[in-house]
């Protein structure tokens, strides 16, 4: 697979401040934008460059996109929407993970207050465990700075 | 069990190494602390951030872009519930469990969780300029979690757990793992230290790679995509391991180990996510 990004993620000490965006949740998979608070501080960066495209990656992240709807920002979360349980059993390395049962929720992200971003977008695998490395598709679009709701497939 | 079972005291800035909102604000809370142990909660709060945080690298040299605040939360008793081995309930402000049953069957006695809205409700009132919560849990059984803004662990488990249970909430680092959980194919992980991808020219931490270091590095017995070298590389070195994110076969980990697989150092791939995510933050 081709996986090589065509820029790096934007410095976000040229923005001294943010949003934190918090998503809800419910067990039948609707996303929705719940707050949206802007913050004095600097947004961590991204953990590492820009996906082009979406659709060739599995996982959950949030991105930033301005009005051409070209990415300015991502963030890539780790199981936003808990349903692997980590087991960690004594004294370690034997991990393993568990699915959990579709439970309500949310979860929040610092973002940079890009003076062009139109848009939050929430990209995720499918929710079932089965599914945790299919293809992330676009679960959730959120004109900022107002809400809107978007559906994540079970 | 619940916030009539404790109180939110002050907060205190224990690590100061700037202005909140110009560095990276780690909040540090207890459960299951009473009033009078808050002495040792202080106490499991220095041993965390000074024994365990500021000398893993990459957090040694990027410790200027840290701040840890700690908030003094009681709990009317002391511990956390295990209900799988009939142990509590106990009246504790964030309701720390292991096995609790609102997780189903995979909530074994070394899944221990809190009330998480409520954690994140605590963290943003007490620093409101907060990056990620951790929830220290006054008990030694071995057992954490972690969600995107909150990692829970033991005071006892506090080292291994800890560590990697941040690696989720605030890096976006997947787990290296390999025990298996069912999971179809297609797609590149998003996070950045596992991958499908084990060409020299286009893999996602290829600048890490030596040329030398054959690709892929290992590969698991009875994994048929997976051409093992022709020679064994060199011990520690960044390459592509067979074996990661649930799958033992065709999902690659960048090192042999690491905190994301299990008790070792941050590899250097995870080593540099976390510092992309902490540069921001440097004065």
């Amino acid at each position: 697979m081709d996986e090589t990004p065509d820029r790096e993620p934007v410095d976000t000490r040229r923005f001294p401040s943010s949003w934190r965006l918090t998503f809800r949740y419910d067990e039948d998979g609707t996303v929705e934008l719940a707050d949206r608070e802007e913050v004095a501080m600097v947004a961590p960066g991204s953990p590492g460059p820009i996906r082009t495209d979406g659709e060739d990656y599995s996982g959950s992240w949030v991105e930033l996109q301005d009005q051409q709807g070209r990415v300015l920002f991502d963030h890539v979360l780790h199981d936003p929407f808990r349903r692997l349980l980590a087991v960690h059993y004594p004294p370690g390395p034997r991990n393993q993970v568990v699915p959990g049962p579709p439970r309500p929720g949310e979860f929040t992200v610092v973002v940079p207050a890009l003076p062009e971003a139109t848009t939050a977008v929430v990209w995720s695998s499918p929710l079932e465990a089965e599914g945790r490395s299919e293809a992330a598709r676009e679960v959730g679009r959120f004109p900022l700075p107002s809400g809107t709701r978007g559906t994540v497939d079970r | 069990m619940s916030t009539s079972d404790g109180t939110v005291g002050t907060a205190t800035k224990v690590v100061d190494n700037g202005p909140g909102g110009t560095r990276w604000d780690l909040v540090v809370m207890g459960d299951g602390y009473r009033r009078s142990e808050l002495p040792k909660f202080h106490d499991d709060v220095e041993q965390f951030w000074a024994e365990v945080l500021q000398p893993t690298p990459p957090f040694d040299e990027l410790w200027p872009a840290i701040n840890v605040h700690r908030v003094d939360v009681t709990s009317t008793h002391s511990g956390a519930d295990m209900p799988c081995n009939g142990v509590g309930p106990f009246r504790t402000f964030f309701d720390a469990s292991y096995c609790d049953p609102i997780w189903g069957s995979g909530a074994s006695e070394w899944l221990l969780t809190v009330n998480e809205p409520l954690a994140k409700q605590v963290a943003r009132r007490a620093v409101p300029e907060w990056n990620v919560a951790t929830v220290l849990v006054n008990a030694e059984a071995y057992g954490g979690s972690g969600s995107p803004e909150v990692a829970v662990a033991s005071s006892g488990s506090v080292k291994l757990i800890g560590l990697h249970e941040l690696g989720h909430s605030a890096f976006g680092l997947a787990d290296e793992y390999d025990t298996p959980v069912p999971i179809s194919v297609p797609g590149e992980p998003a996070e950045p230290n596992v991958t499908r991808n084990t060409n020299r020219a286009t893999n996602k931490w290829r600048d890490l790679v030596e040329a030398t270091t054959p690709m892929p590095t290992s590969c698991n017995s009875g994994c048929a995509n997976c051409r093992p070298p022709t020679h064994p590389p060199p011990p520690d070195v960044v390459g592509t391991y067979e074996g990661a994110l649930y799958k033992p076969c065709d999902l690659y980990r960048p090192f042999p180990d690491c905190y994301m697989r299990g008790n070792q150092a941050y590899c250097p791939v995870c080593a540099r996510a976390i510092h992309r995510v902490l540069q921001a933050c440097l004065p």
